[in-house]
């Protein structure tokens, strides 16, 4: 469904993004990790037309994204949950969820919105529950939720996903995680982007390892979960403690 | 439990293929130029950033890794992981001074699990077989990957011990036999060892005979094919990068298959190192894609092949390739093991104390066994005209050489210069 | 006081000594005394020639690889007991004998012997404090 080619991105003249190759096939979930800094979120915002200053080749569904504006990407089927939520705190819930579908509104598909609502208000029964708070009332994690809820609005066939359990609990993160497998069951193809590898490796496809804008590893995602490289960078187990006792 | 990067299915299309073959690639660029050396200098010298690598073809730019290059390396200069996380090590009789020193993490063994199960079964190997390791020893790390790779498809494994021809022959017929691995010299000795002692192939269970190790003629195949009454598939594997089964033929019996999920081939010119046209013949050259332990950027096998344009009729899309006899380099493969020409006179050297002028490496015979016939040409330095002194280079060259290749050699004096194969071997720029 | 010898490497097979006479008459050389020791694969040729030098240069110019060594040309009474006499000298001097051949038409009706002795120094001086005679270098491709 996606597959990129050769990606190099430019961020404030650095480059950020230097020739990386992904590919995702419809209906998986695929993770791509990596630390702060090693251009993931520079990826995502390269696929949803938010950086115009990239080389290569990105093609969805076989044709290339180069050039186009983020409305039009998303009227391609590509929606993205960005970084930190972003949504719009005065605003209700409801109309939040709204705001996700403003370009089928344009197309007058209010039906087919409405129904998509109703989905939505099921999949996330809290989100129902507080359908007229304002958004900036709700919750980190049900926050989250309903930055997520507001991306499916756009009834998307593929899922971009920017670091959503950064700053929730355990819990919220395995409760928004378990969300994302019943989608992918649905048939969504998802490509999330996390610095916790573990949480997202564990209901990942397939994955792969970022660093420095180069991509270092790629794999099952039972495979990377079990490789020692990974485990040391980015699983949280402490380096050092595979040297002890070996000089 | 380690889990091995995956093998595409063997039917994929070509294209899709092509783009995991490009993110594997330059993974494994990434990872080589990050944590080896070797690579990163290399790369540095000629000016070229691995991210330049933005399509299969751009892998043209690097430069090559030679047989040589590993030896200078020796032992853990080309390991990408810390020795923490390598479980096995292998070696290879190597090029010069030292041998080849190859790692393994747990996810590398479990890959290699998979490549030598997928070309086990594409040779119809499955859980009612019982197989038979019959290798030199010098092909013991071959071995252990048909061991690990025939017990995944959970055949039953004798694996290779050091056992007689006798007794392999006995165990062959009371144990029922269904499948042998072993190299095409050592079928041949078999062979004629069973119809030496009267046994008839119809007594044997043995249905299957894998060549490992060297290429094989068609006539040699046929031979053997009829004697036995089996049939006979050939895999490909490097010494260097342990290694059997790289590339295996399928039912079509019609060139070998490379499993190039984990290895990108190319096949290029020996001399000028650009790569051939369609079809042409030249020097395999081999990049892992999928090797944690011991990536090989480029490395040239010396092995002489061709590609195969056409799709094949199993249905597989994984490319093919010819294997032909002849190699590209210096090297003599005896019995499956690669002996080099470099290699042979540093150990000579050595046994003799001074380096004589020339050497020339042929595949001789000693009796029925196929060993290492190494003429060393005559010079001031070795000539004596005192026959015992000359039978004394003789047998102390003999008996190096037998020490440090674990092979029969035998030393002939020749007259004079013999064709030397060039020591210094070519080195081209890419 | 010794005499030269060339030695030639030739591998056992047909033709070689042909080849190395057919160069030898070419440049004239004349061959006096003449051993083949040989194993199954290969042989060294020893010769005594009269232009021992131009003999080596021109078998090293047709690529075979060639050594002068010098050898003791000793005169054997030509009677029983001729050759026992000079051996059992050498052997109570604890002098070993490399390899002796015989020397092809030799002058005065005597036998001549070439040895190569592992002590070739102390084997002469002794042949000579026992009268042995022995033949100069000259003399010998002289002849």
């Amino acid at each position: 469904m996606l597959q990129i080619r050769n990606l190099k991105c430019y961020y404030g003249g650095i480059r950020a993004l230097s020739g990386v190759s992904l590919s995702v096939s419809r209906g998986e979930l695929v993770a791509l990790i990596g630390a702060n800094g090693a251009g993931k979120s520079t990826l995502l915002q390269a696929i949803c037309g938010l950086s115009s200053s990239w080389e290569g080749e990105i093609l969805f569904d076989g044709k290339s994204l180069a050039g186009l504006k983020p409305p039009a990407i998303v009227a391609r089927g590509v929606s993205m949950v960005p970084e930190g939520r972003l949504i719009f705190p005065p605003l209700s819930v409801l109309d939040n969820l709204k705001l996700g579908a403003y370009l089928r509104y344009r197309q007058r598909d209010h039906v087919g919105v409405s129904q998509d609502l109703e989905k939505i208000l099921d999949l996330f029964p809290v989100l129902r529950e507080r359908s007229k708070q304002n958004a900036g009332t709700l919750s980190g994690g049900e926050q989250q939720m309903l930055a997520v809820g507001r991306s499916l609005m756009a009834n998307p066939k593929f899922l971009l996903l920017d670091e959503p359990s950064m700053g929730l609990a355990p819990l919220v993160v395995r409760k928004i995680f378990d969300t994302l497998v019943q989608l992918r069951e649905t048939g969504l193809t998802i490509l999330i982007v996390e610095q916790n590898a573990q949480a997202a490796l564990e209901i990942a496809d397939r994955g792969y390892v970022l660093e420095t804008g180069r991509m270092v590893l790629a794999g099952e995602a039972s495979q990377l979960l079990a490789d020692k490289e990974v485990k040391r960078a980015y699983l949280g187990k402490d380096y050092s403690k595979f040297y002890e006792g070996r000089g | 439990m380690a889990v091995a990067a995956p093998s595409f299915p063997d039917n994929m299309d070509p294209k899709q293929r092509a783009q995991h073959q490009l993110e594997r690639l330059q993974e494994t660029l990434n990872r080589a130029y990050r944590s080896v050396p070797f690579y990163q200098t290399r790369f540095k010298e000629k000016k070229i950033d691995p991210l330049n690598v933005g399509s299969l073809d751009d892998l043209a730019q690097l430069p090559f890794t030679e047989r040589r290059h590993l030896a200078e390396n020796y032992p853990y200069g080309l390991f990408a992981v810390p020795l923490r996380d390598i479980v096995r090590i292998h070696t290879a009789p190597g090029e010069g001074h030292a041998p080849s020193v190859s790692g393994y993490t747990t996810q590398d063994l479990a890959l290699w699990n998979n490549i030598v199960a997928r070309a086990l079964a594409a040779a119809g190997v499955n859980a009612n077989d019982i197989m038979q390791i019959f290798l030199d020893p010098g092909l013991a790390s071959w071995g252990r990957g048909y061991k690990d790779g025939a017990e995944a498809l959970e055949a039953s494994v004798i694996p290779l011990t050091a056992l007689s021809l006798e007794k392999q022959q006995m165990v062959l017929k009371d144990y029922k036999t269904s499948v042998v691995v072993t190299t095409p010299s050592s079928a041949e000795e078999l062979c004629q060892g069973l119809y030496a002692k009267g046994i008839n192939p119809n007594d044997l269970a043995l249905r299957t005979i894998i060549f490992a190790g060297e290429p094989v003629s068609q006539e040699e195949r046929r031979t053997i094919a009829d004697k036995l009454h089996v049939d006979t598939w050939v895999h490909f594997g490097l010494s260097e990068v342990p290694g059997p089964a790289i590339a295996f033929e399928c039912a079509a019996h019609d060139g070998l298959h490379v499993s190039e999920d984990h290895f990108y081939p190319e096949i290029v010119h020996p001399e000028t190192g650009k790569p051939v046209g369609p079809g042409e013949e030249g020097e395999l050259v081999l990049t892992t894609l999928t090797t944690r332990a011991f990536p090989l950027i480029r490395f040239r096998t010396g092995d002489r092949m061709s590609f195969i344009e056409e799709p094949c009729s199993c249905g597989r899309t994984l490319c093919r390739v010819n294997w032909h006899k002849d190699r590209t380099d210096n090297i003599v493969v005896i019995r499956g093991v690669k002996v080099h020409h470099a290699q042979v006179m540093t150990y000579i050297s050595k046994a003799l104390g001074f380096t004589p002028t020339c050497c020339r490496l042929l595949v001789g015979k000693r009796g029925d066994r196929v060993g290492l016939e190494v003429w060393l040409g005559m010079d001031d330095t070795i000539f004596s005209d005192e026959i015992k002194e000359l039978e004394r280079v003789v047998e102390t060259v003999e008996n190096a050489l037998a020490q440090e290749l674990g092979i029969t050699a035998r030393v002939r004096l020749s007259e004079g210069k013999v064709e030397c194969s060039d020591p210094g071997r070519r080195e081209v720029a890419p | 006081m010794q005499a030269e010898q060339i030695s030639i490497f030739i591998e056992n097979k047909a033709g070689r000594l042909a080849e190395v006479a057919r160069i030898l008459s070419e440049s004239k050389v004349n061959i006096r005394a003449l051993s083949l020791a040989d194993t199954s694969d290969f042989g060294v040729l020893r010769l005594i020639v009269n232009h021992t030098s131009r003999a080596k240069d021109v078998l090293k110019d047709n690529g075979f690889t060639v050594r002068r060594t010098t050898v003791a040309a000793v005169e054997v009474l030509d009677q029983p007991g001729g050759l026992l006499a000079v051996l059992d000298l050498l052997n109570g001097a604890g002098i070993n004998i490399e390899y002796m051949y015989a020397y092809a038409n030799p002058p005065g009706g005597n036998a001549v012997m070439i040895f190569r002795f592992d002590r070739m120094e102390d084997a002469i001086e002794l042949l000579k404090k026992n009268n042995m005679r022995i033949l100069e270098a000259e003399e010998l491709s002289g002849l």
